[in-house]
């Protein structure tokens, strides 16, 4: 099971790219394709493609274990409408979605076996929802050696990717 | 400069990003940015701006892959500065 996923918080949005639409920082995160459409976007619809770029990249990364690489480049971005949207990289194409509102944009990988995402207001809350879920005890939360994140069960573990901003902290985890 | 110089030019760049501070009073060439300093991975890219414009360089995308820690910047800094 796939997992990836990213928030922010637009109340905080001055505090994602403190040079937000200057040229130089876009040119370090969009391809020449994605710049031509972020110059006549709205600022939000650039940041959702950030999401998608942040979402696909932690998908990646754990489908591959790969060693943490920053190159927000090398992922494309393509956005279909309010809610679907591809991230391409290395010849994978990652399917996502994407729930936004006037306080928050997230985007998560989407994934046909239900995966879900919720809301957390801290590591303890965090393990006492996933135990709700599982209905086991007290739930760990380790990293491997390249900073992947995964939930400790009896028999091994499950995948979960973890996000945070402001004020919103979301986890994506399949419970089946 | 001494590496001990550098590191703390770098701390000074960080800074700004880091919110709780007292993860900058033991940084090293080990240290990294998002897994220790907690940096997001959004302020990374300022970071990189910032220190393109403090040192007068410019690091290209395939440089900044690999700048995810201070060792490594500072390898990429002393690469572009000769210093």
């Amino acid at each position: 099971m796939i997992v990836g996923n990213d928030v922010i918080d637009l109340t905080h949005q001055k505090y994602i790219f403190r040079q937000f639409s200057c040229h130089r920082l876009n040119k370090k995160i969009f391809n020449l394709q994605e710049l031509a459409l972020v110059n006549k976007e709205a600022v939000t619809t650039s940041l959702r493609r950030w999401t998608i770029k942040e979402s696909v990249y932690k998908a990646y990364q754990r489908l591959y274990q790969l060693k943490p690489r920053f190159n927000p480049v090398s992922i494309h971005t393509d956005i279909i409408d309010e809610e679907l949207s591809f991230g391409l990289i290395q010849g994978h194409k990652f399917k996502l979605q994407t729930h936004q509102n006037h306080k928050m944009i997230y985007t998560s990988i989407f994934d046909q076996l239900s995966s879900v995402s919720i809301t957390y207001s801290s590591k303890k809350d965090l393990s006492k929802k996933l135990s709700d879920y599982f209905l086991i005890g007290p739930i760990a939360i380790c990293k491997d050696r390249n900073n992947i994140p995964s939930i400790i069960i009896v028999n091994g573990y499950k995948p979960i990717s973890l996000t945070h901003h402001g004020r919103f902290q979301i986890a994506q985890f399949n419970p089946l | 400069m001494s590496k001990t110089d550098k590191i703390n030019r770098l701390k000074e760049i960080i800074k700004p990003y880091v919110e709780e501070s007292s993860k900058l009073d033991h940084i090293d060439e080990s240290t990294k940015f998002i897994d220790d300093l907690a940096v997001n991975s959004a302020h990374l890219v300022d970071i990189i701006l910032d220190v393109e414009d403090a040192y007068n360089i410019r690091i290209e995308n395939e440089e900044m892959e690999n700048m995810l820690d201070v060792g490594s910047a500072i390898q990429i800094i002393e690469s572009k500065t000769d210093s």
